[in-house]
């Protein structure tokens, strides 16, 4: 872990913490891609419904993952992932 | 010193008082996957709570962003540096009983013997300072960094609203721990919990304000008013929790943090009645998991881990039940999928449960039917000109 500021140049309103990895080899996307899928299907969201949030920008998170990964990745993701 | 059993930790340890459980615990559980950070419940107990003079830097809810965040500062990050690099769990010992294992390292409690930092410290801490309280929703919403992006310290450091650095929410109350550590800290015997539902209390009457409970609980939840000079703490709302209050007629009802979530993340119960539907997410499912269990105070709080963090810093944070809850969680069966239903569906305390096949049926104190909850929801779709789009 790389050590971004030392205790001298710390100000209150700066982050002084250093950088937490995620796990090499796991595709965090992915899993938070299936995590936003899942909680709304919970909520009996339609795969339309959901597919409609992913593609729009307002939504950032699932918007990113629609921007990376493209509109068949969510697709297989919205038509595999079962409650 | 006096042994006590921690189920937490699968094994007895040292506790200055003998151990007397309570009738019943009060638990919640919080699901980390659906919290937005709206803060509501941070109003909620703020509005009823601490609104007073004096009680301006005091939340005895809130949520933090990990892994930055905290309130006060760094107060985790802290806690486990006093209690250093420690062995974690022997899983093999895994049963019933003990759920993760046994603990091989040493507690809060247990490092104090050996490393007090004054005599009389019970278990190891600190006083945070006056700026660390100062600000309780630091760094909320941040990602690795953007200064440290644009100081070019770090090539891939993102901002946002975009970014592809993870973070998730921490909701935070009093853990209403079995072993509280402010409890064995008190000089003056000022903190006692009750018999009748476990509920962590400060008696006022008696505390002089020494702030051992600030120093010694690991989760900083104890506060010390410098209007009145004394410490106050979460009350778990026990008003509500004993029906007393003026509209709910004589049954409980839940706090006010878990009545206000607007995400549905949070289901009050009992953790040692087998009837309750949070006994069964944190004992029989395991889906939810105590924070820092390697403390030792066996906290009453449990959570539902993000399932998109690092597994390490969750294994940290929640100990070896991870990677079990989250698979759980992922692939609930249907009686978890009913009880998830329950989180948020009512105001009143749900005692006991039935799951049928299409609903989930939750039971007061008295065993009549307070919440009736479809487990397959109807899609209703409001027209297009109505959608909450921009």
């Amino acid at each position: 872990m790389e050590e971004l500021h030392t205790e001298d140049d710390r100000s209150d309103f700066e982050l002084t913490h250093h950088v937490v990895s995620g796990d090499p080899g796991r595709d965090h996307i992915a899993e938070m891609a299936e995590a936003f899928i899942l909680e709304f299907k919970r909520m009996r969201w339609t795969n339309e419904s959901i597919l409609a949030m992913f593609r729009n920008p307002f939504y950032a998170g699932p918007y990113y993952v629609y921007k990376e990964r493209g509109e068949e990745y969510v697709l297989d993701l919205l038509n595999r992932l079962r409650t | 010193m006096p042994k006590v059993y921690n189920w937490q930790l699968g094994r007895e340890m040292d506790y200055p008082y003998e151990g007397k459980r309570s009738k019943r615990q009060f638990a919640a559980v919080f699901n980390i996957n659906r919290c937005i950070a709206c803060q509501t419940c941070t109003m909620a107990c703020k509005s009823t709570w601490t609104y007073s003079k004096g009680q301006e830097a005091m939340w005895w809810n809130n949520v933090e962003t990990k892994p930055y965040g905290g309130y006060p500062q760094h107060w985790d990050i802290k806690a486990l540096e006093l209690l250093g690099e420690q062995p974690g769990w022997d899983t093999n010992q895994a049963d019933t009983e003990k759920p993760y294992g046994v603990y091989q390292g040493e507690t809060l409690f247990e490092a104090a013997k050996t490393r007090a930092t004054e005599s009389g410290q019970q278990a190891l801490g600190y006083l945070p300072t006056e700026k660390e309280w100062r600000s309780p929703n630091f760094y909320e919403d941040t990602a690795y960094s953007s200064i440290a992006s644009q100081q070019g310290k770090m090539a891939d450091g993102t901002v946002l609203p975009e970014h592809k650095a993870w973070f998730f929410y921490l909701q935070r109350i009093c853990n209403h721990c079995t072993y509280p550590a402010c409890l064995a800290a008190c000089p003056r015997g000022a903190i006692y919990k009750r018999p009748e539902d476990g509920v962590v209390l400060i008696d006022q009457s008696q505390c002089r304000g020494y702030r051992k409970c600030v120093e010694q609980c690991p989760y900083k939840k104890p506060m010390f008013n410098p209007e009145t000079r004394i410490s106050e703490k979460c009350i778990a709302c026990y008003p509500r929790l004993e029906g007393t209050e003026a509209l709910t007629a004589g049954e409980p009802m839940v706090t006010r943090c878990i009545s206000a979530c607007v995400g549905k993340i949070r289901l009050q119960g009992w953790i040692d009645d087998p009837e309750s539907p949070v006994y069964y997410l944190v004992r029989v499912a395991k889906v939810a998991l105590p924070l820092y269990p390697q403390f030792g105070t066996e906290p009453n709080v449990y959570y539902i881990p993000p399932r998109w963090a690092p597994r390490g810093y969750l294994r940290q944070m929640f100990g070896p039940g991870v990677d079990h809850a989250i698979d759980a969680y992922a692939h609930p069966d249907h009686e978890l999928l009913g009880i998830l239903q329950l989180f948020g569906a009512t105001q009143w305390l749900v005692y006991s449960y039935t799951v049928k096949d299409d609903e989930v049926i939750g039971y007061g104190r008295k065993g009549h039917e307070v919440v009736r909850v479809p487990i397959e929801d109807p899609v209703i779709v409001r027209p297009e000109k109505h959608l909450n789009v921009t």
